[in-house]
């Protein structure tokens, strides 16, 4: 208990890494913030300027973009109606018509606090279930690993596209680059077309790079000539008395904010929108009607985004299975550092958890102290023309790329995969199951060889194990409903039960 | 929930590429050495292969009756305005052309290049200004990322 908490503190009591966490916190905030920028694109690129740091250094600054990033981008949708970022679209609903009334500061001032309050119930939550969960995981056989990775391509796929097979197609996908180069239980070269280049495979970050920075880029030019609408920022600090008016409303966001983020796949984004619904369901009068700029519209998506932060953590740092697509590149970066997230963590390295706790305990308190502070200068910083931004996009997307291997045939890479991804992207296919699908495809293939070793083969004897045993039956039963849930057969089933209900009343 | 979006042209174009990779890439696992058994280096690879193309036939499938007032030549026509239109189409190329420069040129002359252009290209700044920010950016990244971060640029 002694050492949890000295690995806790390690990073309040270095000012090297104080120093990084509040950079990478003020930086995330106007990353998260400045439409065409992203926390996922951000995180991607620092990973391959961190290679060579220490572990903890690295971390810090990632912790730090993470939490200012996804706080960040209620800024730009409260002043500009524009979301940074995918998780602030519900708070541009109340946050936009509030900043038409004048009310920007106070909009602001609620969004952060909401942000703080949610953030720290976020840790909260990861601190006191991650090594409950982990102790529970390490009695998961091979085959539940792989049925997880299954299950969480599945869940991003189905919850952030237009359709599952698209999802499904772009898990499936990044799963396949995954296995491009040696074969790690033969050394068996695969798809490299003789190329020796190839035997070590493309390496994810020039992918994620690719489709998280140049192909963003190149769908912003599509919306080059928009002009934001200036914003009067007045009194930011909220009074007590608003808060604490709001603080049951705060604290069932929060809650959540922490499920959706637990579960595999569910992002940020969904705990907000989920949380918008949960506020106009629940409050019987409030401040303002929804949608003209109510409180109640600011304070419960951005209490649920920032709670998420902690839920998403639960399910990466435990299972190894990433939350959404930002955790799904944090986990890439553990990798890079020779960590592995998953049962073992917890085992063989407490120290990191309960250091990354500590990390985002004290990003938090600095969002709370950037995100109060320099409203008027941020106001003007997030007009930036995109003419100036895209193409300083597009110069540390080549320069993070060429960092990894010090080699131009990574930047190629990433050309190829940003121009690939946007022409995915204008299709309606969704890069977060790309992904994800890299990252979870080594887990998957490498679960699900020993699943069949351990049957000798046999696939039956396979299938047979996922329905006798509870916990892989659990996971096979939810993997069909995902599935099933999304058929035009389930939604009759469902409309005939409900009729034959409704019948019977 | 896929029957409310319109169709976009191109698509169809777009899904039978994809479906013919993933033929191509399915015919690459099959032939893999040591094929045996359910374990072997091709297996899964096969697996995974497959479900990309059973979700390509799934949207497909979905779209048959909203392609069928294109021909497939009037498709290729449309598709370039929406997916490629002039900006972006003579923005990649420029972001091409910059790739393949930085190995002949180098890092700083191309990205100022670069920039210059772009910021042109995208109206970012006026050309004086262009030429300033453009300055002013390398400076900054060289200080960042080489200095800081120990990023060794050529």
């Amino acid at each position: 208990m002694e050492q949890s908490l000295n690995y806790f503190l390690m990073s309040f009591t270095s000012l090297k890494m104080i120093g990084l966490i509040a950079a990478g916190t003020f930086a995330g905030i106007y990353i998260g913030a400045i439409p065409g920028l992203s926390v996922t694109m951000a995180v991607s690129i620092l990973i391959s300027f961190t290679f060579s740091w220490d572990v903890n250094n690295a971390l810090c600054l990632m912790g730090g973009v993470y939490c200012g990033g996804v706080y960040g981008g209620s800024r730009s949708a409260i002043l500009l109606n524009i979301p940074g970022a995918p998780a602030a679209v519900a708070t541009a609903f109340d946050g936009y018509p509030l900043a038409k009334l004048g009310e920007a500061g106070t909009a602001i001032g609620l969004a952060t606090t909401a942000s703080v309050i949610g953030g720290f119930m976020g840790i909260i939550a990861l601190a006191t279930a991650a090594p409950i969960i982990s102790e529970f995981s390490l009695m998961f056989a091979p085959r539940d690993y792989f049925l997880l990775a299954v299950m969480g391509i599945l869940l991003i796929g189905s919850l952030s596209g237009e359709s599952l097979a698209k999802g499904i197609f772009a898990g499936a996908l990044g799963v396949f680059l995954s296995m491009i180069g040696m074969d790690s239980f033969t050394g068996q070269g695969r798809f490299t077309f003789g190329s020796v280049g190839l035997m070590s495979g493309i390496h994810f970050v020039a992918i994620m790079i690719g489709l998280f920075g140049v192909s963003e880029a190149l769908v912003q030019i599509h919306d080059l000539h928009i002009k934001p609408i200036k914003q009067n920022v007045k009194k930011i600090i909220p009074s007590w008395s608003l808060l604490f008016k709001h603080l049951p409303l705060i604290i069932r966001s929060a809650l959540i904010g922490i499920w959706i983020g637990a579960l595999p796949g569910a992002g940020g984004d969904i705990a907000a929108l989920m949380a918008y619904g949960h506020a106009r369901r629940s409050i019987k009068k409030p401040s303002r009607p929804f949608g003209q700029g109510a409180y109640e519209g600011v304070i419960a998506p951005e209490t649920a985004n920032n709670a998420c932060i902690g839920g998403d953590n639960i399910p990466m740092l435990t299972l190894g299975i990433p939350g959404d697509a930002v955790t799904a590149v944090i986990i890439g970066a553990l990798f890079i550092h020779g960590l592995k997230p998953g049962p073992m963590l917890m085992v063989d390295t407490p120290h990191l958890f309960w250091f990354w706790v500590g990390t985002l305990t004290l990003a938090n308190i600095f969002l709370l102290i950037f995100g109060l502070m320099g409203v008027k200068i941020f106001a003007k910083l997030v007009e930036i023309r995109k003419g100036l931004l895209l193409p300083i996009i597009i110069i540390i997307s080549v320069v993070g790329t060429y960092a990894i291997n010090n080699s131009l045939t990574d930047v190629y890479w990433m050309l190829g995969f940003g121009i690939f991804g946007y022409i995915l992207k204008m299709y309606g296919f969704q890069m977060g199951p790309v992904v994800l699908g890299i990252i979870l495809g080594p887990l998957m293939e490498e679960n699900y060889r020993r699943a069949m070793l351990d049957q000798h083969n046999n696939v039956i004897g396979f299938f047979f194990q996922l329905v006798r045993n509870p916990l892989s039956l659990v996971l096979t039963l939810g993997i069909i409903y995902t599935i099933l849930g999304q058929t035009q057969f389930w939604s009759r089933m469902k409309g005939k039960v409900w009729k034959s209900k409704m019948e019977g009343i | 929930m896929e029957d409310k979006i319109t169709q976009r042209p191109g698509e169809r174009i777009l899904l039978w590429f994809l479906f013919a990779f993933s033929i191509f890439i399915l015919i690459q696992a099959i032939l893999l050495p040591n094929l045996k058994d359910l374990s072997s280096p091709g297996a899964f690879p096969m697996f995974i292969i497959s479900v990309m193309i059973l979700s390509i036939l799934r949207i497909l499938w979905k779209n048959r009756t909203r392609h069928s007032t294109f021909k497939i030549g009037e498709e290729f026509g449309k598709a370039i305005p929406l997916v490629f239109p002039k900006t972006v189409a003579a923005y990649t190329a420029i972001l091409i052309l910059y790739i393949f420069l930085l190995y002949p040129l180098h890092f700083w002359v191309s990205s100022y290049l670069f920039l210059v252009g772009s910021f042109l290209f995208l109206k970012g700044a006026k050309i004086f200004r262009s030429f300033f920010i453009a300055a002013g950016m390398l400076v900054a990244i060289y200080f960042l990322f080489q200095y800081l971060f120990r990023v060794i640029l050529w």
